[in-house]
């Protein structure tokens, strides 16, 4: 794999992983959320 | 906002980013004229993070302002989900931008391994949006900072309009530095790779608007259950 092309893996992987991770984190908050609800 | 909305709105996100893969991986021509032409691909990554960023930025302006006018604390919460969206497609913004621009310098022999920090430290347009990122950092600082819920709202909200001068200034800063602005008239961007480059930017705003709903609804469901926010008018605490 040349640098150029390693390049755009790395940088491929930074949006999905980024906004994957974003993604999780609003998915817990909102199961966290519910639960608070829940217990209220 | 019901699961099934959230749902949707999850869904939305998903489509929009695999629809910019398509774009900018698959349908995007080659750049022959560029010395690192895959790593080019990065562009339509990195030009509409940062115009969805200064997008959800704008967003966390217009927020603070409408809190300071109304006192409703929905405004505050769409404020801080707004610059934590933000925060995010800067970081993507600089991080696809530090990543191609090394890999396109590297392969002209533009500059060294040694030197490339310093080449980034003297383009405008890389310290401008790191200034940003980091006040927008500093944001979430002072909200995690001021336990007061009325004190805080209060503060964040000045900061989150002050701090948007950032916005202007990392957008401007390419008119005064090496860095391209692709999106200046006579830029030279032929058209097909322009009309692909929008489409990505409708992509990344429809990720950036479907982010934000989602974070300032899980916000407001985890502040139902404590006080209002609202200091009691004064003279009222005794009543």
């Amino acid at each position: 794999m040349s640098a150029d092309e390693t390049a755009l893996a790395a940088g491929v992987a930074v949006v999905l992983g980024g906004v994957g991770l974003y993604g999780l984190h609003l998915w817990r908050l909102r199961r966290t959320a519910s639960r608070t609800q829940d217990n209220a | 906002m019901r699961p099934r909305s959230a749902a949707a709105l999850g869904l939305a996100v998903a489509l929009a980013l695999a629809l910019n893969l398509t774009l900018g991986l698959v349908l995007a021509p080659p750049a022959a004229a560029f010395s690192a032409p895959v790593a080019q691909r990065l562009f339509y990554f990195h030009v509409p993070a940062a115009i969805a960023a200064y997008a959800v930025f704008t967003l966390t302006m217009l927020a603070s302002a409408q809190f300071l006018r109304t006192r409703a604390d929905r405004w505050d919460r769409l404020a801080a989900s707004a610059a934590e969206v933000g925060a995010l497609l800067t970081t993507i913004a600089l991080a696809t931008g530090i990543l191609w621009s090394r890999v396109e310098f590297f392969s002209a022999g533009a500059i060294g391994t040694s030197s490339f920090g310093f080449a980034l430290l003297g383009d405008p347009k890389f310290v401008t949006t790191t200034a940003l990122w980091l006040v927008f950092l500093g944001y979430f600082a002072l909200r995690r900072g001021v336990e007061r819920e009325d004190a805080r709202a209060r503060l964040s909200a000045v900061y989150g309009i002050l701090g948007y001068i950032g916005v202007p200034l990392s957008y401007l800063s390419s008119r005064f530095s090496p860095h391209p602005d692709l999106l200046a008239r006579g830029s030279g961007l032929a058209p097909s790779l322009a009309w692909m480059l929008f489409g990505c930017i409708a992509c990344w705003l429809v990720v950036a608007a479907a982010l934000v709903a989602l974070r300032a609804d899980a916000a407001e469901h985890l502040a139902e259950p404590g006080p209002p926010i609202h200091s009691p008018p004064i003279g009222a605490e005794g009543a």
